[in-house]
């Protein structure tokens, strides 16, 4: 019952709530998680699933990215469950012999981050995706990108939180924090108020809400993606191909992803035609063969984006005991591993990351 | 036994997904549709749904003692036909031609 007490609580049943719950679960913590609907029901059941590391500038938000590739690793076996994560490594794609200017430095650059990468021709780049249109440069290869089942994960997450003694609620909602003395004390819920020494806001692009009972301001707002699914077809698309907008993935299923930009609407999960036929038309240009295929699909779902579109990972300014994990923008499901980890650690009073201090939200203070 | 029989049935024939797969995110704690269908994949396939969601409505109603109108139903949402990528992208040309 939502009633009770408890050490922690964890606000959303995202990707990034849920990896906050069993991190915290697995070091020792009484855990409370609470979603208002299911398990990834927002932004981390709407999205495509790519974990990109390569695509980081170095500094924070590779470290980050970087930090949680090394947990997916082991994450199946850790968990004792099918998050279906798959290093199948990405080919980011030139189209023109120009654009390849760049590749051998970035190529090096790459590498001496620890990072395999190498550069492709024309013909390498076909051998290895047969399917891209034959008119394409080269690419250039690396090793550490992937890709994930965004449901599995999240619900693989809450299930080991679960045998590490966490509670999960789903179907609560967060209606108020409560702080006494600059401190958080409990979290009401449409179910009842739960007393709590800490909490983590993970509700994505419905955190500034909650944050605001509390007098704190989060400059997070919803960014619009939309998507499309085709019947599935016969294996065609092995790596993350990158380089191009829209992304198209194929799933363990058969059946191709298409997406996704980022839309400024507010908090619309509307799809609209127009996009939809642009992002079909911008598959068919990667991958001339795609014409046929027929779409069974589409949606739309909102990413939290964060105002300088850095995650907002840390303890509130001005409320102890509040902690904000959100705001991941278009990389929440490449980052949440090493952001459920840095919470922890941080709850517990041992900041062991180095480059934490960077996602602060005291910066907007 | 006529339950076993029934436990191997074939909910979601796009999908390929059994009774048993869908009595297992039951017990696992799904208690609607849409947590069904995301954990077992049933009414995700090319059909969306259009066969085996009552199928599975029963079942969760079943499962949870609400009646099935009581039930959110799952998100099936196709386009209003199925359409192909290349048909979809000449809609994208003909909206920029209006646009001018
Ligand atoms: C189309 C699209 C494609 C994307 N592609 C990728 C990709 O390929 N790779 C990648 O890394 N990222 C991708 N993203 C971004 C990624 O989905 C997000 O960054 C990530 O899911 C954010 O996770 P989250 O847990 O912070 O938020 P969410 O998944 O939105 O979770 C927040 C949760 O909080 C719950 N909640 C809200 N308010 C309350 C309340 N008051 N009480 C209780 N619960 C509440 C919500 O129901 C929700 O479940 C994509 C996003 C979209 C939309």
């Amino acid at each position: 019952m939502a009633g009770d007490d408890s050490k922690v609580v964890v606000i959303g049943g995202g990707a990034v709530g849920t990896a906050c719950a069993y991190y915290l679960a697995r070091a020792g913590d009484e855990v409370t998680l609470v979603e208002r609907s299911g398990l990834g029901a927002e932004a981390s059941g709407a999205n495509l699933g790519l974990l990109l590391v390569s695509d980081k500038p170095p500094g924070p938000l590779f470290e980050l990215s970087l930090e949680s590739a090394r947990l997916y690793g082991n994450l199946a076996a850790e968990l004792d469950y099918q998050v279906q994560y798959e290093r199948s490594g990405s080919l980011l794609v030139y189209t023109s012999p120009d654009a390849m200017a760049g590749a051998e430095a970035r190529a090096a650059d790459l590498r001496s981050r620890g990072l395999e990468a190498e550069v492709l021709g024309r013909a390498e780049t076909r051998r290895l995706e047969p399917a891209l249109h034959p008119g394409v440069a080269g690419s250039l290869w690396c090793n550490l990108d992937g890709t994930i089942y965004p449901f599995a994960l999240c619900h693989g997450y809450a299930r080991a939180a679960l045998r590490h003694g966490a509670r999960v609620l789903t179907h609560t909602a967060a209606t108020a924090l409560e702080a006494e003395g600059g401190r958080v004390t409990a979290v009401v819920t449409d179910r009842g108020r739960i007393r709590t020494e800490a909490v983590v806001l993970a509700a994505g692009a419905w955190s500034p809400a909650l944050a605001a009972t509390v007098g704190v301001r989060l400059p997070i707002e919803p960014s619009r993606g939309q998507m499309l699914v085709t019947e599935p077809v016969p294996p065609m698309v092995r790596h993350v191909i990158m380089g191009h907008e829209p992304y198209v993935r194929q799933s363990p299923y058969g059946q191709l992803l298409i997406g996704s930009i980022p839309e400024r609407v507010g908090f619309n999960k509307a799809t609209e035609v127009p996009v939809l036929a642009e992002f079909a038309a911008g598959a068919i240009g990667l991958m001339p063969c795609l014409g046929g295929v027929p779409v069974i699909r589409s949606w739309a779902g909102l990413r939290p984006r964060a105002e300088d579109q850095v995650p907002i990972i840390g303890e509130a300014p001005g409320v102890r005991g509040l902690f904000v994990a959100a705001g991941h923008f278009r990389n929440g499901m490449g980052q949440a591993p090493a952001t459920g980890a840095a919470i922890a650690e941080l709850i517990r009073g041992r900041p062991g990351y180095p480059w934490l201090e960077a996602f602060d939200p005291g910066r907007f203070a | 036994m006529a339950e076993d029989s029934t436990r191997d049935s074939t909910i979601c024939r796009c999908e390929d997904v059994t009774a048993s797969a869908i009595a297992a995110a039951l017990a696992a704690g799904a208690r609607s549709p849409t947590e069904i269908k995301v954990l077992t994949r049933a009414g995700m396939g090319a059909c969306q749904g259009r066969v085996c969601r009552y199928l599975v409505e029963a079942l969760v109603a079943e499962a949870t003692g609400l009646p099935p109108e009581a039930l959110v139903p799952a998100s099936y949402r196709p386009p209003v036909r199925l359409v192909r990528l290349d048909e979809l992208a000449r809609q994208h040309g003909e909206h920029a031609g209006k646009e001018g």
